[in-house]
């Protein structure tokens, strides 16, 4: 059987490929969320290493076509529980015109379960906001959370990062943003980029702060791979502050939000309330399942993780090829058109990931519910090693009697890769 | 007996005595030329690679001289190494002769006059050999100068040779068979054989390697070893062309092989006497003396899991060296491992490498160590070898340490730095003679344990590569010894205690602190590493706590990623040595202990 409406799936064996994709599993809270990869930007920015690329003539409305043709490919069991977030994040979202956006959330409705309260989130940058309609238009299609790709309110900084926009634009937007009525607005910024003193920064924070924004995400530049500030640092003409100056900027970070009313329940994001926390990518840390479109889209179902062509016009070719499989997953078996790679994780793989990705949240680690997935008692099993972070002040027991749960401190979150590994030896 | 020659070749390491062997081998037609591998003698590939013969051989070579008669030439190859001078001696034992190679381009180097005096101590009949004749930087006229002034030989007695092209090959067979004496020895008198050497065949037991001094060997013999007191019966005989060829008997003057049904290479004494068990010879052999480990070090292997694999590789190697000794030791910080002992630092290095080479095995060695005399105040004498046996400083009167005399030769515009050298490393009564107008000997007396430090590095680096290094054992002498403890965040890293004199204590501490701080990973806290005696601090360094490790960001794509990688470090945390609650690599322990020869 071909893949076809999810309503068809009767029989989700005879599918083109073996496992049941959001297949509800006992051991994962049951509420998947959807992701949907938009890689066209205006421009490449130096540091990102995302799967982008510039729009040429038509082709986003070939993407969109794309997406849905991917997502009715996914024979989704019946008994699996409807999405609950859809997030559109790139590249650029915003850069979609309003009638592709609008055929992509029909669209999406029509060819997946998507829970009717179920929370959608744009990503847009702040020059493609170009005035209260364009806000409101967003809004009115179904998204309740804005997420604002300012990346920084000083445009010295904006231009090194290679961004379009400039501080006033920055502001412009947010605060537009802000007075639409969406449930939540949201604002990236970047730090430790270099060239700055770091009281310049505590004052960027809290002029953001002062926006009248729900959400912040502040993220350390990370040199990555084929960027092209790796490309500059490599060759001496761009510097990486040194470890030492990072966890300060770190640190100053959290002090100079949690001082404006901005908790961390995140390594790098922070809210006003619990409610305005994100919940999309929040089922990224607690484990729970996602599917992914688009290219480089990547797809966990609690025990399978895959990902999709990285490429957004090899992805975009698959697509349009029609064939009803792609590669080839390690174990043999023939995989859907987009997909690129299929990793079945075991118990140990699982724990690992379990105990960083928790590890990253303010709420941490339920120790109970890790004890019931994996049959791991962490206070037993590595007592020792709690009680000398404990004693150091990297982690906190808390909860309450009967259900305990292990959490970094913020000094324990500078260094929660090690303690993974202390915890999970 | 009139027609046989027993000889061996003495030299510096390099001289080219394996290739000279190997030339007389092939002029000899003993081997054709299509078997023939360079350096037939040298079998194991270390001895191949680094040009040095570590275990000695032997040989017979039937040869038709000019004077149209037969000869039976037993050509005895000698390690060149000062490690190896008990073996030398005892190959020594068994020639009349010996050829005395010289580098033409190289000269009389320091191995070389102390191998001189060692043939001399033998009464051996010396016959200088010019080598590496063809080379452009050969300078016959500056060796044969040398043969004189450094050596008292006849410098034109020498034979010129190249034993790489086999010009002279020819002259010096003849000069073999009419310059160097036959054996002499009595068949009537009671059998008297020397155990020179002996190996180890899985099929056969051990072959031991004789000389025939006075009677004779035959099949069937009941025989005695004169020292261990064990019987044996002599299964087989006979002589080593290339492989072995039994005979029915070895007489008088002879050299070859005895295969007597005993097990182990350790039931026997290299340097023993062979001797009939109804006619007992009155005495043995003069000159037995047993082949004593002088340095000793633990080997661990870098996994604990190759504890078993180490512990056979070492079996095996043992059965082909009598020298080497080994107990099963441990550490806190390296795990299972063995105490062993060595003749120096040579023998050492080779042992590690074979064990590294032929077994596969990947090993941290401490640092090694030599056996120091302690007088406890209750008048207690106990010999120690091992930092983690040395008692409390205060329950000890006084240490001794073994001495040698080391000799170095040296071009005369180097002697300022190798005197400066020999100083440092607590020379004492250092002499030096000129042996020509630009070359001198250096003799000075010094504590065995400052060899064992880098000094063969260190004397190679003064000179620029001319100085040539010898020494013997003498004697042990008072001295200043402590143990110092290496302490990370307070806990003593076992592995890394040693034994050294005060003077010394300071900075070897600081420089394992250095290289400690240099490769221990920065980690959750501040790391104090400090060198202490007793309790007292006497060097330190500190790793600063690592700050940050977080990922900035993590979303859907970046989880496998970032769990591939935490399971690459959580396999390289698995290879960390815990000491106290610091993780140590065992890279640290490595680059410390490897830093040290």
């Amino acid at each position: 059987m071909a893949p076809g409406s999810p309503a068809d799936e009767a029989e989700p064996q005879t599918a083109p490929w073996p496992w049941r994709p959001l297949a509800p599993r006992p051991e994962v809270a049951p509420t998947p969320g959807l992701y949907v990869h938009v890689p066209f930007c205006s421009a490449i920015c130096p540091y990102c290493d995302f799967a982008v690329v510039r729009e040429r003539p038509g082709e986003s409305e070939r993407f969109v076509e794309a997406v849905l043709a991917e997502a009715a490919s996914w024979p989704i069991a019946p008994e699996a529980p409807p999405f609950d977030t859809v997030y559109f994040g790139g590249g650029t979202p915003s850069a979609l015109g309003f009638e592709q956006l609008e055929r992509l959330v029909v669209g999406l409705g029509r060819r997946l379960p998507i829970a009717p309260g179920a929370e959608w989130s744009l990503e847009a940058n702040p020059e493609d906001v170009r005035g209260s309609e364009t806000l409101a238009a967003w809004r009115d299609l179904g998204f309740a959370v804005l997420s604002l790709g300012v990346q920084s309110l000083d445009d010295a900084t904006l231009r090194d990062l290679g961004r379009r926009h400039d501080r006033v634009a920055a502001l412009a937007a947010a605060r537009l943003a802000a007075a639409t009525g969406f449930d939540r607005v949201s604002a990236d910024l970047i730090y430790a980029t270099g060239g700055r003193p770091l009281d310049s920064w505590r004052e960027e924070l809290r002029e953001a702060a002062a926006l009248g924004l729900d959400h912040l995400s502040c993220y350390e530049l990370t040199y990555h791979r084929g960027t092209a500030f790796e490309r500059e640092r490599r060759l001496g003409r761009r510097r990486m502050l040194d470890e030492d100056a990072r966890a300060e900027w770190f640190e100053a970070t959290h002090e100079t939000l949690a001082s404006q009313g901005f908790e961390a329940y995140e390594v790098s994001n922070f809210a006003t309330a619990p409610r305005h926390q994100a919940r999309h990518n929040s089922k990224y840390w607690s484990h729970q399942p996602y599917l992914g479109l688009g290219p480089s889209a990547h797809s966990f179902d609690g025990a399978v993780r895959w990902s999709n062509v990285r490429s957004p016009r090899r992805w975009l070719e698959r697509l349009q090829s029609r064939s009803v499989t792609g590669g080839r997953a390690a174990g043999g078996e023939d995989l859907p058109p987009a997909v690129a790679e299929l990793e079945r994780l075991d118990l140990e793989q699982l724990l690992l990931e379990a105990v960083s990705l928790g590890l990253r949240t303010r709420a941490g680690l339920d120790l109970v519910s890790l004890r019931e997935r994996f049959a791991v008692d962490l206070l037993a099993a590595s007592g020792e090693t709690v009680r000398r972070h404990r004693e150091a002040g990297l982690l906190e027991l808390v909860g309450e009697p009967g259900r305990p749960w292990l959490r970094a401190s913020l000094r324990g979150w500078l260094v929660s890769e090690s303690l993974t590994l202390d915890l999970v030896p | 007996m009139k027609n046989v020659r027993n000889f061996c070749i003495i030299a510096h390491i390099d001289h080219g005595k394996s290739t000279l062997a190997d030339r007389l081998i092939q002029s000899c037609g003993a081997i054709s030329d299509r078997e023939f591998r360079d350096q037939v003698l040298d079998s194991m590939d270390i001895e191949r690679e680094r040009g040095i013969t570590i275990k000695s051989n032997t040989i017979t070579l039937p040869y038709t001289a000019q004077d149209g008669q037969l000869y039976e030439l037993n050509l005895i190859d000698t390690p060149g190494h000062v490690d190896f001078s008990h073996e030398v001696r005892r190959s020594l034992m068994s020639c009349e002769g010996a050829l005395l190679l010289v580098d033409a381009s190289q000269g009389v180097e320091a191995q070389t006059v102390a191998n001189l005096y060692l043939a001399l101590e033998y009464d051996l009949e010396l016959l200088p050999v010019i080598n590496k004749i063809d080379l452009p930087s050969a300078d016959v006229e500056r060796a044969q100068e040398e043969i004189d002034s450094d050596l008292g030989l006849d410098p034109f007695e020498a034979v010129q040779v190249s034993a790489k092209t086999g010009q002279g090959v020819d002259q010096l067979l003849e000069a073999i068979v009419h310059k160097l004496p036959s054996p002499k020895g009595d068949p009537a008198e009671p059998t008297q054989a020397l155990i020179f050497d002996a190996e180890y065949d899985p099929y056969r037991g051990v072959i031991m390697l004789c000389r025939v001094l006075n009677g004779e060997l035959r099949v069937g013999q009941n025989i005695r070893l004169m020292h261990t007191e064990r019987d044996y019966e002599i299964e087989e005989l006979g002589r080593i062309m290339i492989e072995r060829r039994p005979e029915k008997k070895l007489p008088t003057g002879s050299v070859g092989y005895v295969i007597a049904g005993v097990k182990n290479i350790s039931d026997i004494n290299v340097g023993d006497t062979i001797t009939d068990q109804e006619r007992p010879a009155h005495q043995p052999i003069p000159g037995y003396r047993e082949a004593k480990p002088v340095v000793f070090s633990s080997i661990y292997p870098v996994t604990s899991d190759d504890y078993e694999d180490l512990a056979k590789a070492l079996d095996k190697l043992k059965l082909n060296d009598a020298a080497l000794t080994f107990d099963k030791d441990s550490s806190t910080a390296l795990g299972f491992g063995f105490r062993c002992g060595f003749l120096g630092l040579l023998h050492l290095d080779v042992v590690q490498e074979r064990l590294e080479r032929e077994y596969d095995l990947s090993l941290v060695l401490s640092a090694p160590s030599v056996q120091y005399k302690v007088k406890m105040a209750d008048g207690e004498l106990r010999t120690i070898d091992n930092p983690s046996l040395y008692p409390e400083a205060t329950k000890v009167d006084h240490v001794e340490e073994p001495f040698i005399k080391a000799s170095v030769m040296v071009p005369e515009r180097y002697l300022g730095a190798v005197m400066e050298l020999c100083m440092e490393r607590r020379g004492e009564n250092t002499q030096f003679r000129y042996l020509s107008a630009e070359r001198v000997e250096l003799t000075c007396e010094m504590p065995l344990a400052e060899v064992l430090y880098d000094f063969y590095d260190k004397l190679k680096t003064v000179t620029q590569g001319y100085g040539s290094f010898d020494y013997e054992m003498t004697d042990y002498r008072s001295t200043d010894l402590v143990k110092v403890d290496i302490l990370v965040n307070g806990d003593r890293v076992d592995a890394l205690s040693q034994l050294v004199h005060r003077d010394k204590a300071r900075p070897r501490a600081m420089k394992y602190c250095e290289r400690l701080a240099e490769t221990i990973p920065r980690q959750q806290f501040k790391i104090a590493i400090q060198g202490a005696i007793g309790g007292q601090i006497i060097a330190r360094t500190t790793i600063n706590a690592f700050r940050k490790d977080v990922t900035a960001k993590c979303y859907g794509g970046d989880i496998t990623r970032k769990r591939k990688l935490l399971e690459k470090q959580r396999e390289g945390k698995k290879r960390m040595k815990m000491v106290g609650a610091i993780e140590i690599p065992q890279e640290a322990f490595v680059s410390v202990l490897r830093s040290d020869k």
